[in-house]
């Protein structure tokens, strides 16, 4: 007998996701199967979605994939962009990647050239123009 | 503005810790760019910085679609049992810690069953800090989005993935007593079998003393 099947899984996993899944069908499963499940999966080439999950349950310490850049992208906008906006006025002088890159996509939004720049037109309030001077 | 670019990039350089930019008082030479930095500096304190939460739906779909072309069959059990599968998820994935490759954080952020706006279960993100009680999370901008499904129910947490399962029929009725509110991340979780279905429940239930009741006097009615 073969040790792989037709799809390429060995027998001990074809096993494992046809047990998975019988006791699924009687509501018997428990949350560590379906770990070993997403472990199982992982080696046999996932969508990058389910990918992430499953390299993520598969590591006890992640450090990369679209869940990992999430968690860091919130813990740096909470521990320095939060605090870069509470300071009064705002110091130009250091500014958080999250807020540099969301300037630097304002600016090709907007399409701005540095040369003939109408402040006065792209941000009408006139209480911003005194405190355009460096700090 | 490629050019502004250049020079926006020429001006503010990255610095040692990777988390700022710093201005390099050197290059900056015409104070125009500098107008223009604060200039929308100041428009961005409200923007959404946090990606928009995806769905349960999409992961469960690549699980149905990796079981039919690995063993041919399945799709009608993960169909059918499809909520109790986001269960277990939400219970394999509570708790997940994310950090940088090296060092520890001292704010640690982890990944926590919570509940959306519009009282579904969800996975959400949250920042903690160390207090005399033990780790507790740190208040967050509360991004609002038009789905309350994909918005906080508080600014606490920030979902990340957010299931179709109703905090009312999936949570432990124990969860709502208020005496325990915002707790649920300190505990590990279990997928439980009550009359009702399958409920999420803390692996050790706390127990509350009883809450006296009213005392009425109805002949002063």
């Amino acid at each position: 007998m073969a040790f792989r099947t037709r799809r390429g899984l060995s027998r001990q996993e074809d096993w494992l996701l046809r047990r998975f899944l019988s006791r699924l069908q009687t509501g018997e499963i428990e949350t560590s199967e379906l770990v070993a499940v997403l472990i199982a999966l992982r080696a046999c080439g996932p969508g990058p979605g389910l990918l992430d999950w499953c390299d993520t349950i598969a590591h006890p310490k992640r450090d990369r994939g679209r869940i990992w850049q999430t968690g860091m992208a919130l813990w740096h906008e909470t521990v320095h962009v939060d605090e870069f906006f509470a300071a009064n006025p705002i110091d130009i002088r250091r500014i958080p990647i999250a807020v540099f890159d969301a300037v630097v996509k304002r600016i090709e939004q907007l399409g701005i050239e540095a040369d003939g720049l109408d402040l006065h037109r792209l941000y009408p309030g006139g209480g911003l123009w005194r405190s355009f001077c460096v700090n | 503005m490629e050019e502004f670019l250049r020079e926006l990039n020429f001006i503010y350089r990255r610095d040692l810790t990777g988390n700022y930019f710093r201005l390099d008082r050197r290059g900056a030479t015409d104070r125009s760019d500098l107008k223009v930095v604060r200039a929308i500096v100041s428009l961005l304190d409200r923007r959404h910085y946090g990606t928009k939460p995806l769905h349960y739906d999409d992961v469960h779909s690549e699980l149905v679609k990796m079981f039919a072309r690995l063993i041919g069959s399945g799709s009608r059990v993960l169909t059918k049992q499809k909520n109790l599968v986001a269960l277990h998820f939400l219970c394999a994935f509570h708790q997940t810690e994310v950090r940088p490759p090296k060092g520890k954080l001292r704010n640690p952020c982890f990944l926590t069953v919570d509940s959306t706006s519009s009282e579904h279960l969800a996975l959400s993100f949250g920042v903690y800090e160390k207090k005399e009680s033990g780790y507790d999370q740190r208040a967050i901008y509360r991004e609002v989005r038009l789905a309350r499904q994909l918005t906080a129910s508080h600014k606490y947490a920030r979902p990340y993935l957010v299931t179709d399962l109703k905090e009312q029929e999936y949570l432990d009725a124990r969860e709502k007593d208020e005496r325990i509110w915002g707790t649920l991340f300190k505990s590990a979780l279990r997928v439980r079998k009550t009359r009702g279905g399958h409920v999420l429940s803390r692996v050790h239930p706390l127990t509350l003393p009883r809450q006296r009741r009213d005392i009425h006097f109805p002949e002063l009615l």
